[in-house]
């Protein structure tokens, strides 16, 4: 479980997330909001890529691994040393890279793209290698930023179908701007607006809010109510 | 195992170090088949490649940290437990251990052909060339990590260069801080304690301070963070070099006394280091023949002197008539002995009669042909001319009916 409270953060003086509070349980918990709601500004709070000016996160022992929404790894390099590398980054004992890279390949149907050069990879590909770095280290959270953004419809499913899987095994948080990716892969949901979670429930619950239904899904009516509030 | 080591794969690493082993070959080649190797020399080479190699490993690291440290990789996350210092040891070894080991690959022929050389090796310099290496691998590195944008390799290489450049052309005040001299020591001098003590100690403040700073950039994601790291971590090394332009150390002292071997043959005595005793009789050989060609012994010659025995101020009355010679490694010797007994330097270029004369002889006493004014006349006509003129042919002083044609009409 990993527990966020009042949580306040921002760039110069500008003030993105106004005391967020939250808790999240293993699964996979989608993190909804229009564009600067404050959704990457949380994620980077949380991985440790920015301070927060107040509050507190408790995880633990809990180790993250962390997949943002723009990220590269070098052209020239293989893949499979790229996500060697990144193991060994994020702790992993050097004579155990390998082996948890080949595993995390596995994990995203890469396998044969081991030894291919990271520049020879598709969008969808490239999008599972990044998923692998951040597993490879075997991290108790999984922290994606916009995972399925700039992913053709084959690529998306396939991505959603991958981040489920990884969801039974593990507190996953994916941050999206995509309703069917929540209603896809989300056990949990929760929304984010004004640098305030106004939402925190499950995918049915947020399903049940009231809206129009005769032009929307039942997910998008019951978003679009609560951001109208 | 391998992968973490060399993440951006084998290439990445053997190509500059093969590229460091050929430039290092390719200037260091003709010494392998020089006959008396010196050490000073040699050592002193473990600083002075440094030329094309410090350029290829210091550029080289800094595009390999743009490549590591760009902070858009997926594996940038300040907190990851091995992103900093660990990330930048582990490459810094990487590359260090492959640009200073096939540097070192690279010099060892030339040390294998020294082997039984003249003199003794000098450890200290061996060592500040090495660290000169070291320093500039971790430098270029360093400067990648604060700026991982490519720009930075060629300025990099553009300053190794301006290094060069500025060690050629202020030669002892930056001898301190540029790692390649523009003069090599010889035979009787050395490299002077305080300069090389400043060397290894600048060369390995500069190694810690570029990887602390490229630790801390490699865990930044504001500039201005890095920026203001570069400036701590640089102001000590930035401070000891201004020390070293401000009071600079000598750069080569004088041996102690040497001793010499000498000996003696038509009135001249010859000297040469002690360690070049072997070349003695070469040296003798060498002069005699122009003392032959000359016919008696020149009056303003009455000692040869291996240059290697003059660093240390010499007795004015010791040095009377001395004229020194350059015993080569390369097995040459070189002298002004048939300049001076020609009497060149007296008329100064030579523009009258009798300067103009001073060239044939010393061409004559060269290549034993008379050409010139004195074509025509033998060998022996030569040299009692030059028995009888020799003090106006020095002092500059010959009249035209003294010139060898109006003598032998």
């Amino acid at each position: 479980m990993l527990k966020i409270e009042g949580i306040v953060a921002g760039y110069g003086r500008r003030k993105v997330l106004r005391g967020v509070d939250w808790v999240l349980r293993p699964g996979v918990t989608g993190l909804l909001g229009p564009n600067g709601a404050g959704k990457t500004t949380l994620l980077s709070v949380l991985v440790g890529l920015l301070r927060p000016r107040a509050g507190s996160i408790a995880v633990g022992d809990a180790r993250f691994g962390f997949v943002p929404q723009r990220f590269s790894m070098a052209g020239g390099m293989r893949l499979l040393d790229a996500i060697s590398y990144t193991a060994w980054i994020n702790g992993t004992a050097r004579h155990d890279c390998e082996a948890a890279a080949r595993r995390a390949l596995a994990a995203v149907d890469l396998t044969d793209k081991a030894g291919e050069r990271v520049k020879t990879l598709s969008g969808g590909q490239r999008q599972r290698a990044g998923i692998a770095a951040g597993l490879a280290h075997e991290p108790d959270v999984l922290v994606l930023d916009e995972p399925t953004v700039g992913l053709d419809a084959g690529q998306r499913w396939r991505v959603r179908d991958l981040i489920a899987s990884i969801g039974r095994t593990r507190l996953v948080i994916v941050s999206t701007h995509l309703l069917e990716d929540v209603s896809h892969m989300c056990d949990r949901v929760g929304v984010l607006t004004g640098g305030r979670l106004v939402f925190d429930g499950t995918v049915a619950e947020l399903e049940a809010s009231d809206g129009p239904r005769e032009r929307r899904s039942p997910i998008e009516a019951g978003y679009e109510r609560l951001l109208e509030e | 195992m391998r992968r973490t080591w060399w993440p951006l794969g084998p290439a990445s690493v053997v190509v500059p170090a093969g590229a460091i082993v050929v430039a290092v070959l390719a200037m260091t080649w003709r010494m392998l088949s020089w006959p008396y190797p010196l050490w000073v020399q040699t050592s002193a080479q473990f600083h002075q490649q440094f030329t094309w190699a410090g350029m290829i490993a210091a550029s080289w690291a800094c595009w390999y940290a743009t490549v590591m440290h760009a902070k858009n990789r997926i594996w940038f996350r300040p907190n990851a437990p091995r992103l900093g210092a660990p990330a930048v040891v582990l490459h810094l070894t990487t590359l260090v251990g492959w640009f200073v080991g096939t540097y070192l690959v690279a010099l060892l022929p030339l040390t294998l052909a020294t082997l039984g050389g003249i003199g003794a090796p000098d450890p200290l310099a061996m060592l500040s060339g090495v660290l000169a290496m070291v320093a500039a691998t971790a430098l270029g590195y360093a400067l990648g990590a604060v700026v991982p944008s490519v720009v930075m390799v060629p300025l990099v290489a553009i300053g190794c260069y301006a290094l060069l450049v500025g060690g050629s052309a202020a030669a002892e005040e930056l001898a301190a801080v540029a790692p390649v001299f523009d003069l090599e020591p010889e035979l009787g001098q050395r490299e002077s304690l305080p300069l090389l003590v400043f060397r290894i100690a600048l060369f390995v403040i500069v190694t810690v301070a570029a990887v602390v700073l490229a630790g801390r950039a490699a865990t930044r994601n504001q500039s201005w963070r890095a920026a203001v790291d570069a400036a701590a971590c640089l102001a000590l090394p930035a401070a000891l070099v201004t020390v070293a332009l401000i009071r600079p150390p000598a750069v080569f002292v004088a041996d102690g006394q040497p001793a010499a071997s000498c000996t003696e043959k038509r009135g001249i005595r010859y000297c040469v280091h002690v360690e070049n005793r072997a070349r003695l009789g070469e040296l003798v050989r060498s002069i005699d023949t122009v003392i032959a060609r000359f016919g008696t012994k020149p009056e303003n010659i009455d000692q040869v002197w291996d240059q290697s025995l003059t660093f240390r101020p010499i007795d004015v009355e010791r040095a009377r008539g001395v004229e020194l010679a350059w015993l080569e490694p390369d097995g040459t010797i070189e002298s002004a002995v048939a300049v001076m007994a020609a009497g060149v330097y007296s008329c100064k270029g030579g523009t009258k009669p009798a300067g103009l004369i001073t060239l044939d002889i010393d061409n004559y006493l060269t290549t034993g042909v008379p050409a010139g004014t004195l074509e025509g006349m033998s060998v022996s006509e030569v040299q009692r001319w030059l028995a009888r003129f020799q003090d106006q042919l020095h002092s500059c002083t010959l009249t035209p009916n003294q010139l060898p044609r109006a003598e032998t009409r």
